[in-house]
């Protein structure tokens, strides 16, 4: 989901992958990430349309991905619990 | 695409084709192609290539991947069978008729099966709504001569001693009915009560939802003044008012405190109490007699025994008011009641009944006159429902009959249908149909056909079982609590599964050993086609035979009921009005006030137009005797024969004129009449049944006998028998005493509520408003407690046999009919399929009359086999009915001739339809079609 959020409006199979992989520095399959994708969009936390073709696609037209405002808060709050968390972690290494 | 698809390496490229979803490639292609070259510029072009490769196989697990061979398969299948399922809707609807006979066959079948298995669920087999039911346990006490009159519970004595000695129960507790009136409401109130030992509600472990039950000490004189409401009471009398605890209300003559409302649902022993009262434990050495307790019995000084009786019944609950307090003469009397106890852990029944017959042996009182008494310890919930388990299950094997015929029917049906349709089966299989496609596609059709058949047979059900409850026979205890719960409609389930698995594997079997070729060339049938006709010959069989047991049952039932009803009563019960009133005890005290007032009310009464006659008793002539008294004849001439065993007879008090009013003349001597006052010598009339029992001489007018108090009885006439209708109307043993010359002990069990018996010219009914006003005029503090007519109370006493009787009636009808329908079937589908010999025959020159009588023997060979199979089946079942059935034997001859000529007639009208077709076949355009 972040992938999909740092990539903004050109978000679609190869710019997720290769942001994870940048990120994670792990090879990662486009098979993977499509089907992560496609768990997110189940649970209406990303949405998807059909971008316009590309000269690097081929002239393919590809499918682009964002986040719903649904997946925005879930995020958040993901990151908020995390923050949560690693206050407390810090207060107790402190 | 020609220049995109170059950029793709080869290999990724015959991949992708092989496993992307062709809708999706593009997209897929096109990350790929991308990815590729970003990757060249990484990792150089093998690399790039072997990791293009693997993207493109790691699609195939994902949404935009071809779905794999399992998943295709099944996807497959699915869409086969819901192609299948829309076939055979499609199919069915085309052919109404019998999609109309099967539906109805399953509807029936099915619903009845749902609405006897649910009441046998909430009436016999889920447990009492207690806490651990299965340790509660009701004591019987049995000896002596009353041993075949019936439960009535057991001696106060021995509940005291078991209670304070014996180990075998946790604990005990003591109750008795009653019922009383209620005055300090609006309008006075007649209310069903019973009075329990306080530790009652610690045995069922029930709690009340306002205030409390009794304190320990409340079966103690000067504690007991409490009472607890039924939680109907509580709505229907005091509007749910939530602060009625702790105020007072007049029950009878006494005035008690409210303690307690006990939860809705809660009904001990049945739906019909309102409140509980406390019961004494211990009675002063000079007893009174508590007439509250509509079976306590007391025993006179001469040892003989006498038992009130429970007056419920037609009567209605008419017990005299409980808890009036002390009043009456002074004897040595002992208290009868119900006892229910609590088992000690790893106490079983027997056990119990062991020790308290050890109890009873050490009791002196209880075996003075030599009586052996024993104890008998039943489980609530069998001693509760006991009487109505055989009946029940009776039912249920009915019902199992119908459910077996249904579906012998059905697979005939369904049988005769794919031979209908061999050839468009055979035409399936032609163009490439597996056998594996063609068991599917009639299994589909039995499903659409089971599952329409199970909703409408649940429909059924739900209507069935509103239509039994609202019917409320009464003589099945917990009826109430009966309705279609989540493990019958289980049941449900399973018997449409059962079924649907025996009619759809059975055509599905015929499906796949379908001989093509042989059903190809079989053009439009001929008698080589019935195939399977024998093993369908053999469901007919079956199916008569069960419909012929069922019918002998419902037959049997149907002429013992209808004995019963015909039975001669012994009086005249039309145009005779029934009133049971009862007397405030506080304003008629004594038997002087309840006479002068059954005088005037009989004066009064006969002055009202329309009314012949007027009388009072002390029961309904078609009520047994509420009062049961052992006595011991002996004949004048005869010395005193000390081994005279004394026998139970029923006590009836009767206003003069009784006799005259229900229409019965002596059959010996005299009735009683006004001239029989109280000063002259006490009289009494037997009837013919208690002659016998007490003399052994069917007239012993002039005989004497002792009777309670010392009291010394010229027997001055006989009647004939009076009966009380019933399951079993055995000829009762009364004595009819004239109320004038009662024994001092009996007046205040005979008085407070009375019987008012009036002959009419009209319809009795339409006399009932000026009675009720007279009874008004005379006294307004009088409760008419019930009315109705003699004739709809005798009705009543039959509800019990003519509901299983109907019952089993409609099931045997129904199976009949379905037993009809499967012959007619059966042998519609003999004719059709033989149609061309019979079109060859007519051709060559047979008669009409050799082809009719051809299809006439084949029918009625079936159903004469099947009646045979049937009368032998039933010669043995219907022992089972025995206990059921009045003046009828089991094994009856006139029912089973009856039931067979009825039968026959019917498989005959099920033959000659189809026989009759066979003789209209026209032989030209038979055989110009072929």
């Amino acid at each position: 989901m972040l992938a999909v959020r740092a990539r903004g409006n050109d978000a679609y199979g190869v710019t997720v992958q290769q942001t994870i992989e940048a990120s994670a520095s792990r090879r990662v399959t486009l098979g993977a990430v499509y089907s992560a994708l496609e768990r997110l969009e189940r649970k209406q936390l990303v949405r998807s349309r059909m971008g316009g073709g590309e000269a690097k696609q081929g002239g393919r037209r590809k499918r682009l991905f964002r986040l719903t405002s649904l997946g925005i808060d879930t995020l958040a709050s993901a990151r908020d619990a995390r923050d949560v968390l690693w206050g407390l972690a810090e207060v107790n290494d402190g | 695409m020609a220049d995109s698809a170059s950029v793709v390496p080869a290999p990724a490229r015959w991949l992708l084709r092989r496993l992307c979803d062709v809708r999706y490639r593009d997209i897929v292609e096109g990350d790929v192609t991308e990815l590729f070259y970003l990757r060249v510029a990484a990792m150089g072009r093998w690399r790039a290539t072997w990791w293009a490769c693997r993207d493109a196989i790691s699609i195939s697990g994902t949404g935009y991947g071809l779905p794999t061979l399992s998943q295709r398969k099944r996807k497959e299948t699915f869409m086969h069978f819901v192609r299948d399922l829309r076939h055979a809707g499609r199919a069915l609807i085309r052919t109404p008729s019998f999609t109309v006979v099967v539906l109805i066959t399953l509807a029936l079948a099915i619903g009845a099966n749902t609405v006897i298995f649910s009441v046998v669920d909430g009436v016999l087999l889920s447990p009492l709504p207690y806490v651990e039911p299965e340790d509660i346990a009701v004591v019987q006490q049995l000896g002596g001569e009353l041993n075949d009159e019936g439960p009535s519970g057991a001696s106060q004595s021995l509940f005291l001693e078991w209670r304070e000695n014996g180990r075998a129960f946790d604990q005990l507790a003591m109750y008795s009915m009653e019922s009383a009136t209620v005055t300090s409401l609006e309008e006075p109130v007649r209310m069903n009560g019973v009075a329990v030992s306080p530790t009652l509600f610690g045995i069922l472990r029930v709690e009340p939802v306002q205030g409390r039950t009794f304190a320990p000490n409340a079966e103690l004189p000067g504690n007991d003044d409490g009472i607890l409401l039924s939680h109907g009471a509580w709505q229907r009398y005091f509007g749910s008012d939530t602060t009625v605890v702790g105020t007072t209300l007049r029950l009878g003559s006494r005035l008690r405190n409210i303690l307690g409302v006990m939860p809705a649902g809660f009904a001990f022993p049945d739906a019909s109490i309102e409140y509980w009262v406390p019961m004494l434990a211990t009675l002063p050495e000079s007893m009174t007699v508590s007439i509250g307790a509509d079976e306590a019995p007391p025993s006179p000084p001469q040892g003989q025994r006498r038992e009130t009786r429970t007056q419920g019944g037609p009567g209605g609950p008419g017990g005299p008011d409980g808890g009036d307090g002390p009043e009456g003469p002074e004897a040595h009397m002992e208290l009868w009641g119900r006892v229910v106890g609590r088992l000690a852990a790893g106490v079983s029944p027997a056990m119990a009944a062991e020790e308290g017959t050890t109890i009873l042996a050490g009791l002196d009182d209880q075996s003075s006159d030599g009586t052996v008494w024993t104890a008998e310890v039943t489980p609530m919930q069998e001693q509760m429902v006991g009487s109505v388990r055989g009946p029940l299950l009776m039912l249920m094997g009915a019902v199992g009959f119908v459910l077996l015929i249904a579906c012998a029917n059905i697979a005939n049906l369904i049988l005769a249908r794919s031979v209908e349709r061999r050839k468009e089966t055979a035409v399936r299989a032609a163009i490439g149909a597996g056998v594996g496609s063609l068991v599917r596609y009639t299994l589909a059709e039995s499903l659409l056909l089971t599952a329409a058949g199970g909703v409408l047979g649940l429909a059924a059900a739900v209507f069935g079982l509103r239509a039994i409850s609202s019917l409320g026979p009464d003589f099945i205890p917990r009826l109430d609590e009966v309705s279609i719960d989540p493990g019958v409609l289980g049941f449900t389930l399973l018997v449409m599964a059962a079924t649907a698995l025996v009619f759809g594997l059975l055509p599905a079997r015929a499906a796949a050993k379908l001989d093509l070729n042989r059903a190809l060339k079989a053009e439009f049938g001929t008698a080589t086609g019935i195939g399977r006709s024998g093993f369908r010959r053999l469901l007919v069989t079956v199916e008569i035979a069960l419909a012929v047991v069922l019918l002998v049952g419902a037959g049997l039932l149907v002429s013992s009921f209808i004995r019963l009803t015909s039975i001669d009563v012994g009086y005249d019960p039309e145009n005779l009005l029934h009133l049971n009133i009862s007397l405030p005890a506080t304003a008629y005290p004594d038997a002087e006030s309840h006479l002068s007032y059954y005088d005037q009310l009989v004066e009064r009464l006969e002055a009202l137009p329309g009314v012949s006659a007027a009388t009072v008793a002390s029961q309904t002539p078609y009520a047994p005797a509420n009062i049961r008294i052992a006595i011991s004849a002996q004949s004048r001439d005869e010395a005193p024969d000390p081994d005279a065993r004394p026998v139970p007879v029923g006590v009836r008090m009767v206003e003069n004129g009784y006799f005259d009013a229900i229409g019965v003349s002596a059959a010996d001597g005299r009735v009683l009449d006004r001239d029989d006052r109280p000063e002259d010598r006490p009289v009494a009339v037997l009837s013919r049944a208690g002659a016998e029992a007490m003399f052994g001489d069917p007239n012993p007018v002039g005989e004497e006998l002792d009777f309670i108090g010392g009291q010394r009885l010229e027997i001055v006439g006989v009647v004939d028998n009076a009966r009380t209708a019933g399951v079993d109307p055995t000829p009762q043993a009364d004595i009819f005493l004239p109320y004038r010359q009662a024994p001092a002990q009996m007046v205040p069990m005979l008085f407070r509520t009375a019987q008012v018996l009036i002959r009419t010219d009209p319809a009795p009914l339409s006399v009932l408003p000026s009675v009720r006003a007279a009874l008004r005029e005379i006294d307004s503090q009088v409760l008419v407690i019930s009315a109705s007519t003699v004739r709809d109370r005798v009705a009543d006493s039959v509800a019990e046999p003519r509901f299983y009787a109907s019952l089993v009636a409609a099931f045997a009808l129904l199976s009949l009919t379905l037993a009809a329908v499967g012959i007619y079937g059966m042998l519609a589908y003999v004719v059709q399929q033989g149609v061309r010999d019979t079109a060859i025959r007519r051709a060559l020159g047979a008669p009409v009359g050799q082809i009719l009588g051809g299809v006439l023997r084949e029918g009625m060979g079936l159903a004469v086999v099947g009646l045979t199979a049937g009368i032998v089946g039933a010669f043995f079942l219907m022992r089972t009915l025995e206990s059921m059935l009045f003046e009828i034997e089991p094994t009856d001859p006139m029912s089973f001739a009856i039931v067979s000529v009825i039968f026959l007639a019917v498989a005959l009208l099920a033959v000659w339809v189809p026989a009759r077709r066979a003789t209209r076949i026209d032989p030209m355009e038979v055989l110009r079609y072929e």
